[in-house]
């Protein structure tokens, strides 16, 4: 069983290693993998970022490339010279340019505008195509532009974003500049699925708390604008934020957002990374996430799993086999042999732990009961003491106490087996409990006895008690009072006296009482015998100071001969010796079942 | 009656005068107006032409750059003196092909500034830094906003479609300021003698602060402006 239970310890201590690494394991994985996705994402801005600036520079470079048009150039000149009316220029710039840039919407250019050294507006195409005239010149890009500058910006006018590129248009001579070009690209839709293929992550570009345009749902992100506008400081300083955790319905996201260059930075105008993070990690998650391939023979290590149960189980089997079945099978095979009696003892030292307490017990009831009785007498006495009231057996089983103050035994000590006295004197209480059955004779209805002291011997002067039914043997017991001093027993109506029946053994007999006289021999007390317990009986009881009025020598010996009977039919004895003796002060006698 | 007319044109100039020399005697004599003079030098961060900029400005391989024009942006302010306030008045910024001129205004207390849009777009023209000085408020094409500036201090009125545009109003009560011209040069005369604090403001913002001590011969001065970073090097 030591083993077993080893085992039990250690299956157990296993199991809440692994389920507590089950909880455990994820959570480092889990800080790793949040890493490593803001990593992810910081890879993802700087490529974003460096797209832009490439962009950037092709769109500064195709712009450039516009301008080296001999047309576009001539025209230009001419505008700035102020040479001829502008509305030719217009519209000779205009087609020029549709015919250089046929599929411009299709390579995501919303307008180009061409204007004169002046920065007045000779033509565009794409929004606004029929006005001419006006002056951007003050724009910076432009200005740039016009000074010999090719530059890059980005606008957020009219609830739109645009990627500028301008470029100055030089005099065929090239010694001189005769305009500028401006492409404006488009910034938004496009623009974010383009980058959510390239850099795996989904887009939103953000105008002023507004969100024009994204790769998720735009209603979804109604939160990110306040996001990135609490962390406007940390953009300010760094170009960008750290990977910040956004609650986009149920869906965590971890977003990056970064400004955007030129004009529009003053114009709070950023573009957001985003990307779900990955839930978090716990074994029910992590089992639900699990597929078919994850349990495959090569990525799952069923063998060694298998193996590993296998030999728990084998290893508790053997454990439960070697320390609990084989030696209860061998308990068996004895206890057989033992009723066989093939064996005299089961060898208990054999069995370990409870089996061997189970194999001395079973030894010990067998030498209870092969072993020699104890002498008849004294088991006579057990017997009669276990059947009439088991807690009357005295300590030695020597003797019984059939007084009446025995009876108050109930608690300190087994009252005896007959406690004869109380009712061969007609108390009504203690009839039952010497008699035990109910067919007792009870005492004589006329025997004077005092009536709460139903145990002690008859007084002198009381009144005659009715043959009533004795109360039950619960309630007598209960019944209880101090025994009577010397003093009270010369009052003619005594106290109560003490029902209370003690053991005869345990005490200190005073000297007045009478030692049991020798057995009749026939099973019988004699009349002799009667005769002398009688008048011991009386004597004592004067010398006690108790009554003797209404005693007779016929009752007497009536009472003490229907007890005897009692005890021979009960216990199966021969007869009774009868003794007189002082138990508190007041006469008592007592019985000493007879088997011999 | 010739002559009754002659003695009255007589007591009249005698009286002209005598009043004149009185009040040439009661007058306190005033300190000897100097001239300050001199030139500022920018830095080449503020000198751009740029605020904003993208991820690229390279030069063309052909053409000289042409130098970024200061259109007024730059004035220099002389504080500490006793001077006569300028009274209050209108001054007009016109907002045309995309850009505000002049682009900085210098203005006593209680003056009013109109904004004319001669563009083909409105602007949005407001104070986003002090906006109850000047709330925002759409200013259509060829429209006219005037705003009062009642306390002194500088204010940015910014449009918002168009950030670039920028207007510097500094609301002051000193009389001793002038705007820098395209190469530096500056001028202020009439500056009584006496110690006083030389300030520049250019770009939208204060960007350098001496003291003077004005003399009677007048100063010539060379401010010359530290950049951004090297004046946080040097703090």
């Amino acid at each position: 069983m030591f083993l077993s239970k080893i085992w039990f310890v250690l299956v157990g201590l296993l199991a809440t290693v692994a389920v507590t690494a089950a909880f455990v394991a994820p959570r480092p994985a889990d800080r790793r993998i949040e890493q490593l996705e803001g990593q992810r994402m910081d890879r993802a801005q700087y490529a974003a970022e460096q797209m832009l600036k490439n962009e950037a520079r092709r769109w500064i470079d195709y712009v450039a490339k516009l301008g080296s048009d001999g047309k576009l150039i001539d025209a230009l000149d001419s505008a700035s010279r102020g040479a001829g009316e502008l509305r030719p220029l217009h519209d000779t710039v205009r087609n020029r340019l549709r015919e250089l840039v046929p599929d411009r919407q299709g390579i995501g250019v919303e307008a180009i505008v061409a204007v004169d050294n002046k920065g007045r507006v000779v033509a565009r195409v794409g929004d606004d195509e029929s006005e001419f005239g006006e002056s951007i010149a003050g724009a910076e890009v432009v200005a740039d532009a016009l000074r010999g500058y090719l530059s890059d910006d980005v606008w957020g006018a009219n609830n739109r974003l645009r990627r500028i590129g301008a470029s100055p248009v030089l005099s065929k001579s090239h010694d001189r500049i005769v305009g500028a070009l401006v492409v404006e690209v488009e910034t938004g839709k496009r623009l974010v699925e383009m980058w959510k293929q390239n850099l795996g992550v989904d887009v939103a570009i953000v105008l002023r708390k507004t969100v024009l345009s994204s790769t998720l749902p735009e209603a979804l992100l109604s939160q990110l604008p306040d996001v990135i506008e609490e962390h406007a400081a940390e953009i300010a300083s760094h170009k960008r934020t750290r990977a910040l955790p956004l609650l986009m319905g149920n869906e965590r996201l971890l977003t990056v957002a970064a400004p955007l260059t030129g004009e529009a930075s003053e114009q709070r105008a950023y573009y957001v990374l985003l990307t779900k993070k990955s839930p978090e990690s716990n074994p029910w998650a992590m089992l639900s996430s699990t597929s078919s391939d994850d349990l495959k023979w090569g990525r799952f290590p069923w063998l060694s799993l298998g193996l590993g149960m296998l030999g728990v189980i084998f290893i508790g089997l053997f454990l439960q086999r070697y320390e609990i079945e084989n030696p209860l099978k061998r308990l068996r095979a004895e206890v057989h042999s033992l009723a066989k009696q093939e064996l005299q003892k089961i060898g208990d030292t054999r069995y370990p732990g409870k089996l061997g307490g189970i194999a001395r017990d079973i030894n010990a009831a067998i030498e209870h009961f092969t072993h020699a009785p104890p002498p008849r007498s004294e088991a006579a006495k057990r017997d009669i003491s276990a059947i009439l009231d088991p807690r009357a057996a005295s300590a030695d089983g020597k003797s019984f106490d059939v007084s009446a103050s025995a009876m108050s035994a109930k608690v300190s000590a087994p009252p005896p087996p007959a406690a004869m006295a109380a009712s061969l004197f007609g108390s009504p209480r203690s009839a039952p409990s010497l008699a035990g059955p109910p067919n007792v004779p009870a005492a004589p209805p006329a025997l004077p006895t005092p009536e709460p002291t139903p145990f002690v011997a008859p007084q002198a002067t009381p009144p005659p008690l009715s043959a009533a039914a004795p109360p039950p043997m619960a309630t007598m017991m209960r019944y209880s009072s101090p025994p009577p001093t010397p003093q009270s027993a010369s009052a003619p109506t005594p106290p109560p006296v003490a029902p209370t029946l003690s053991p005869v053994r345990p005490q200190p007999q005073p000297a007045a009482v009478t030692p049991p006289p020798p057995s009749a021999g026939n099973g019988e007390p004699s009349a002799q015998h009667f005769d002398e317990i009688f008048d011991e009986y009386l004597a004592l009881r004067k010398r006690c100071g108790e009554p003797t009025i209404g005693l007779t020598l016929e009752k007497f010996s009536a009472k003490l001969q229907s007890n005897e009977q009692q005890l021979i039919a009960k216990y199966n004895c021969r007869g009774a010796h009868f003794a007189v003796y002082e138990k508190d002060g007041k006469a008592a006698i007592r019985a000493v079942p007879v088997r011999d | 009656m010739l002559h009754s007319t002659s003695r009255r044109i007589f007591l009249s100039a005698t009286i002209v005068v005598a009043g004149l020399g009185v009040t040439g005697l009661v007058r306190p004599r005033p300190a000897i107006a100097a001239t300050v003079k001199g030139t500022v030098s920018l830095p080449a961060e503020l000198k751009t032409g740029r605020r904003f900029v993208g991820h690229w400005r390279v030069e063309n391989t052909n053409v000289a750059v042409q130098p970024a024009s200061l259109r007024g942006g730059t004035v220099v302010f002389l504080t500490g003196l006793q001077g006569q306030a300028v009274p209050p008045k209108n001054v007009s910024v016109d907002i045309a092909g995309l850009q505000a001129n002049p682009a900085t205004v210098v203005v006593s207390e209680g003056s009013v500034v109109e904004f004319k849009n001669g563009d083909k777009v409105a602007h949005d023209l407001s104070t986003p830094d002090q906006p109850r000085v000047m709330p925002p408020e759409r200013l259509s094409a060829g429209t006219v906003r005037k705003q009062r500036f009642g306390t002194t201090g500088e204010f940015l009125v910014r449009c918002t479609e168009y950030p670039h545009i920028v207007i510097s109003v500094i609301v002051t009560s000193s009389p001793f300021f002038a705007v820098v011209e395209d190469k530096g040069g500056f001028k202020l005369p009439d500056v009584p003698e006496g110690h006083a604090t030389l300030k520049v403001w250019s770009n939208g913002r204060w960007v350098h602060e001496q003291e003077v001590d004005v003399t009677a011969r007048g100063l010539d001065l060379s401010v010359k402006v530290q950049d951004s970073s090297a004046k946080e090097n040097a703090e």
